[in-house]
């Protein structure tokens, strides 16, 4: 169950275990549209039903069992998240530490910059194009561009051998079942 | 003393295949022994003119045009500008296909394809560009997009033919079933489902609901700007996880269900209404492909869902393509290949 579902339960329960999409909405500070969304995924999980019209959900049974387990669950799984981040922290500032003991090693940071230089781009000298086309009228248009050929490049081994010869076999059996 | 070998540069095959995508475009072709993709994120964004800016981009070898005393930064940087100035990123393509309403777009489009396609290996060399299938939540004008982009690349020096976006997929990743099963790419702008036996589409379509549509919904759900939804996407969200969300992930979580639930239902109205249902001995095989696949836990999430439905055919195996992005371009690069062997 996720958060938000969770808080649609705590403010139906809040409201005496009936409540309306609308009442929902501004109690969890959510959409109207997506608060009756999820109320409907709660319906159809059994943790609500509807309250006799539309729109307006009641807790059943599973819901309210949900909710009592989720409040025990939800203070054992904070404990957790806290040690995990220090945990975290911890990790980061021994690793900056062992960094900076390294004699002649500054620190390195990747950036966006640097990964665009070294890696994703390839290094293209720039080449001024001035002469274009308009796709819809077909005549040239004043227009300057900085790049030739852009875009990242990435090479993997090439495994469609198969689909072609494969594609090719199905292609002629078709050709000579039509003639 | 041996001699150093003089590197050879590897032999460029002949055919290419082009995914023409919301958020990106790529192409495909084979070079050697490896098959190379080249990605350009299909977007632009325009900034104010001066001769200072124009220095400043050289100098940055930022990729611009300048059109009419106007300045666009195209491709990936612009996402990066757009995010400086607090901005919407300007996109030539919206849900899947050129717009007629947005002329201004359109050189833009035309550069970024020249940008990642180059010049052809010869005149006239095969390249398959990927088309949606009909759409069917949506009225948008099909012969326009497929006919602005033959054009596009009929002036580059091309011989260009259609491949279904769905089709490609299939083609791809299902060359040892024959291409038998369906393929689903799960893009930004829309999710576009082949049904294939043999190679032959016998269902085809897409929905405008996907990528895109996640982040406006979950950013109007918990007052969240698109873009930072869209980051927190593409960075950590984890769908094997139901609890312990934020806010946004639980979101998107939720939003994620409901498009495949979107999505197979479509699938099943689709098979209802065709009067030429097919009739499968197998059980299929489907794959998942497409940048919206990409967060962890699609595959089990699509899987869950799957099993809640009763989807009209036999399913033996629903597994992600070998590269998610990468798969209709690599699809539509199989096509052409073969079409050139032919020649």
């Amino acid at each position: 169950m996720t958060s938000s579902e969770l808080e649609i339960l705590r403010a139906i329960q809040r409201e005496g275990g009936v409540a309306g999409v609308t009442t929902i909405s501004a109690a969890c500070d959510l959409t109207s549209g997506y608060v009756d969304l999820l109320c409907r995924y709660l319906k159809r999980g059994g943790y609500l039903s509807l309250a006799g019209r539309s729109g307006v959900y009641q807790l059943t049974l599973k819901g309210e069992a949900a909710l009592r387990r989720t409040t025990l669950e939800l203070g054992r799984y904070l404990e957790a998240q806290e040690r995990n981040q220090i945990a975290w922290v911890l990790d980061r500032i021994l690793a900056s530490l062992r960094e900076l003991e390294r004699p002649g090693r500054p620190m390195t940071r990747r950036s966006w910059e640097e990964e665009r230089i070294t890696g994703a781009r390839p290094p293209e000298e720039i080449a001024i194009k001035t002469a274009f086309i308009d796709p819809l009228e077909g005549v040239d248009v004043e227009m300057e561009a900085s790049f030739d050929k852009i875009g990242t490049l990435e090479e993997t081994a090439s495994d469609i051998a198969e689909g072609v010869a494969a594609l090719r076999k199905l292609k002629a059996g078709t050709e000579e079942q039509e003639e | 003393m041996a001699k150093k070998k003089a590197k050879v540069a590897p032999r460029i095959e002949k055919g290419k295949g082009l995914d023409v995508g919301t958020a990106f475009i790529v192409c495909a072709e084979q070079h050697g022994e490896k098959i190379a993709f080249r990605t350009q994120r299909d977007a632009f964004f325009d900034i104010e003119h001066s001769d200072f800016t124009k220095q400043m981009l050289i100098n940055s070898k930022v990729n611009y045009i300048e059109k009419d005393d106007s300045l666009y930064v195209v491709g990936n940087e612009a996402m990066e500008f757009a995010n400086i100035f607090h901005a919407e990123l300007r996109r030539p393509l919206r849900r899947g296909v050129i717009s007629p309403s947005e002329k201004e777009a359109l050189p833009m489009v035309e550069l970024i394809i020249r940008g990642v396609a180059g010049k052809p290996a010869y005149k006239g060399e095969t390249i398959y560009f990927s088309t949606p299938g009909p759409a069917l939540d949506a009225d948008f004008d099909m012969v326009y997009h497929q006919k602005t982009l033959e054009g596009m690349l009929t002036r580059l020096g091309y011989t260009p033919k259609t491949i279904n976006e769905g089709l490609a997929v299939v083609f791809s990743e299902l060359a040892k079933e024959g291409f038998t099963g369906m393929g689903l790419s799960f893009g930004s702008g829309m999710v576009n489902a082949c049904l294939s036996y043999m190679s032959v589409p016998i269902l085809a379509f897409c929905v405008t609901k996907a990528g895109d549509w996640i982040d406006q919904q979950v950013a109007a759900a918990v007052g969240e700007t698109a873009s930072r939804v869209c980051a927190i996407k593409e960075s950590s969200l984890d769908l094997t996880k139901r609890d312990g969300l934020s806010r946004i992930e639980a979101a998107l979580s939720i939003y994620h269900d409901n498009l495949i639930e979107y999505v197979l239902a479509h699938i099943m109205r689709e098979f209802e209404r065709s009067e030429k249902a097919p009739r499968m001995d197998k059980p299929i095989v489907i794959v998942l492909s497409g940048g919206s696949t990409m967060p962890k836990g699609f595959l089990q999430r699509f899987n869950d869902v799957l099993a809640q439905t009763k989807f009209p055919l036999g399913v033996g195996e629903v597994r992600m393509a070998s590269q998610a992005l990468y798969s209709v371009a690599k699809g539509a690069l199989i096509a052409a290949t073969a079409d050139e062997a032919e020649k």
